[in-house]
């Protein structure tokens, strides 16, 4: 299977639609972030801080954010928000060995003050209009976290990671400082209109209870949803990507690999939980050197 | 907008312990001839309850409940995640899992109470935290409960748990004890009052649990106690090497799981049009 190449014009909106994400970004990139421990998940490997800053539109956002006992730098590693309400506590084991940033994006609990989102509803949230779109706000959110994260004094800026699904890849593209990106879990966005016969289930059957719902404007959707296509972004991915890619994601998942401009591995689960993670996890470390 | 031309999805809430209101997901076969096994399912820590049209779609009137703390059930109660695992748990009489507890059991009281569901064929069903409460309803309506499956139970052999790991949620007991030593005796009290393993020699239904050998969320020798104490004797331990807190269901597991339910409960796959 080979990348298709996108019309001109949906490139040029493509272009254009995230170039203002990322300018609304870089105008917030140096306010202020407020650093304050969590002394009850602090331990002997690493201190955990509350980080507390502004997101786009003045959005109050929290991020867990973690720095290893001793001395650094240390490699930097984004965990880009998922689908799901709440954003855990960084491990243990990754907070030993990296600076860890994990923000909740807005919406999920420790950011909703001002919002909810709500499950099921959050993958179409604010559609058909990509300007309205939640997932927007979801990407600004991650990459003010990572331009946070990347100028904290003890992280090496050389050593830079990223992991996550599709929000992770999109962060990638749009920050070139990354050098490395873990792409694990489900595709969110990879060729979702045309794959929506074969999903049933939660949370990408939410596209198909709007289709349902909003036929008249599933055609508008579906254009927005091709602005989030991970395979859109990979020509601009340069970090060196292992894609651990579940059973049922190989077929979309070829494009996307074989589009990425960086090195790029794809390693099809096994299923057998601990040896996917073990295996994912000596990628990442032997990559950013902790 | 959930409901399809096979299931109908309903918006679901009842009254529990201390008079909160708890919400849930109802599906049911939209067209079905007589009444229908029902299937309780209970959620893990962290995520939100599902939205069970898969389940619907089998047979199944199936009931997704979101106990107290969980979205759309949290006005009155919100420890929050991490923080629901150590909420009050230096005092047995308020610990946050009393009322969490209740609302479980209540949930499956709510589903039996349905008219079109038919009493003597229900299951429960769930994994990690769900597969505790699965057992704790199980061991709490053993006159009710037909079938039960629990993956990767939490919620058994707690203090032995958090020494094992140092994944979240049980690294939440060890957060707590590093700042409250001086609690550990109280802590101990509260947890043995609401430790999954103490409650499952009541269970008589069959049963199947699924663990797997190299789960650092969940260590297997706490899921082995708890199925050797385990009641029923129509019960199955599945252990699957090499699996960490997936316990099997990204090799095959599902599949066993859903012909244990079905030769118990007899339901009757809805057809797509």
């Amino acid at each position: 299977m080979t990348a298709k190449t996108p019309s001109s014009e949906l490139n040029s909106a493509f272009e254009s639609y995230w170039k203002l994400v990322d300018d609304e970004s870089a105008a917030i990139s140096k306010g202020k972030a407020e650093l304050e421990e969590i002394k009850i998940r602090s331990n002997e490997s690493s201190t955990v801080y509350a980080c507390r800053f502004a997101g786009v539109g003045g959005y109050p956002l929290f991020a867990y954010y973690s720095v290893p006992k001793g001395k650094g730098p240390f490699p930097g590693l984004l965990e880009t928000p998922g689908y799901g309400s709440v954003r855990g506590v960084p491990g243990v084991e990754r907070r030993a060995k990296y600076a860890v940033m994990a923000v909740c994006h807005r919406g999920q609990r420790l950011s909703d003050s001002g919002y909810k989102s709500a499950y099921p509803g959050l993958m179409t949230e604010g559609l058909p209009d990509a300007g309205s779109f939640r997932w927007r706000d979801i990407v600004a959110d991650s990459l003010r976290s990572f331009d946070v994260m990347l100028a904290r004094p003890e992280v090496d800026r050389a050593r830079i990671g990223i992991a996550g699904n599709d929000v992770a890849a999109i962060c990638a593209a749009l920050r070139p400082q990354t050098k490395v990106l873990l792409f694990n879990g489900q595709f969110l966005f990879r060729d979702t209109p045309r794959r929506l016969d074969a999903i049933s289930d939660y949370p990408l059957q939410e596209f198909n209870d709007f289709k349902r719902t909003h036929p008249s404007q599933w055609p508008k959707a579906s254009e927005t949803l091709q602005l989030y296509d991970p395979v859109s972004f990979a020509p601009k991915i340069k970090a060196e990507t292992l894609i651990a890619c579940l059973k049922s994601d190989v077929a979309p998942s070829a494009p996307f690999a074989s589009a990425i401009k960086g090195k790029c591995e794809t390693r099809v689960n096994s299923g057998y939980g601990y040896l996917d993670h073990e295996s994912q996890e000596h990628w990442l470390q032997d990559r950013l050197g902790a | 907008m959930r409901s399809t031309p096979e299931v109908e999805v309903f918006e679901a809430r009842y009254d529990s312990y201390g008079g909160l209101e708890i919400a849930g997901w109802y599906c049911r076969p939209r067209v079905h001839k007589g009444k229908l096994p029902g299937m309780l399912f209970v959620p893990g820590y962290v995520s939100e309850p599902k939205l069970p049209t898969d389940l619907a779609m089998m047979g199944y009137a199936t009931f997704s409940a979101a106990p107290r703390g969980k979205l759309r059930s949290n006005s009155d109660f919100n420890p929050g995640y991490p923080g629901l695992l150590t909420h009050n748990m230096d005092n047995h009489e308020t610990y946050g899992y009393r009322g969490f507890y209740v609302d479980a059991v209540r949930a499956f009281d709510f589903l039996v109470g349905l008219p079109e569901v038919d009493p003597a064929r229900i299951g429960v069903q769930g994994g990690s935290q769900g597969g505790a409460l699965t057992l704790l309803v199980a061991s709490l309506r053993p006159d009710r409960v037909k079938a039960a499956s629990a993956g990767a139970p939490y919620l058994c052999s707690m203090l032995d748990a958090a020494s094992l790991t140092r994944s979240y949620p049980y690294e939440e007991i060890n957060d707590y004890l590093r700042l409250h030593p001086d609690r550990k005796d109280k802590v101990r009290i509260a947890l043995d009052y609401h430790d999954i393993h103490n409650f499952v020699g009541r269970i008589t239904c069959p049963i199947i649990v699924n663990i797997g050998l190299r789960d650092d969320v969940c260590p297997p020798e706490t899921g082995y106690a708890l199925f050797s104490a385990i009641g029923s004797k129509d019960k199955r331990l599945y252990p699957y090497e090499n699996c960490g807190h997936d316990a099997g269901s990204g090799i095959g597991h599902n599949p066993i799981m859903n012909r244990f339910f079905a030769e118990r409960l007899q339901p009757e796959p809805v057809r797509r049009p």
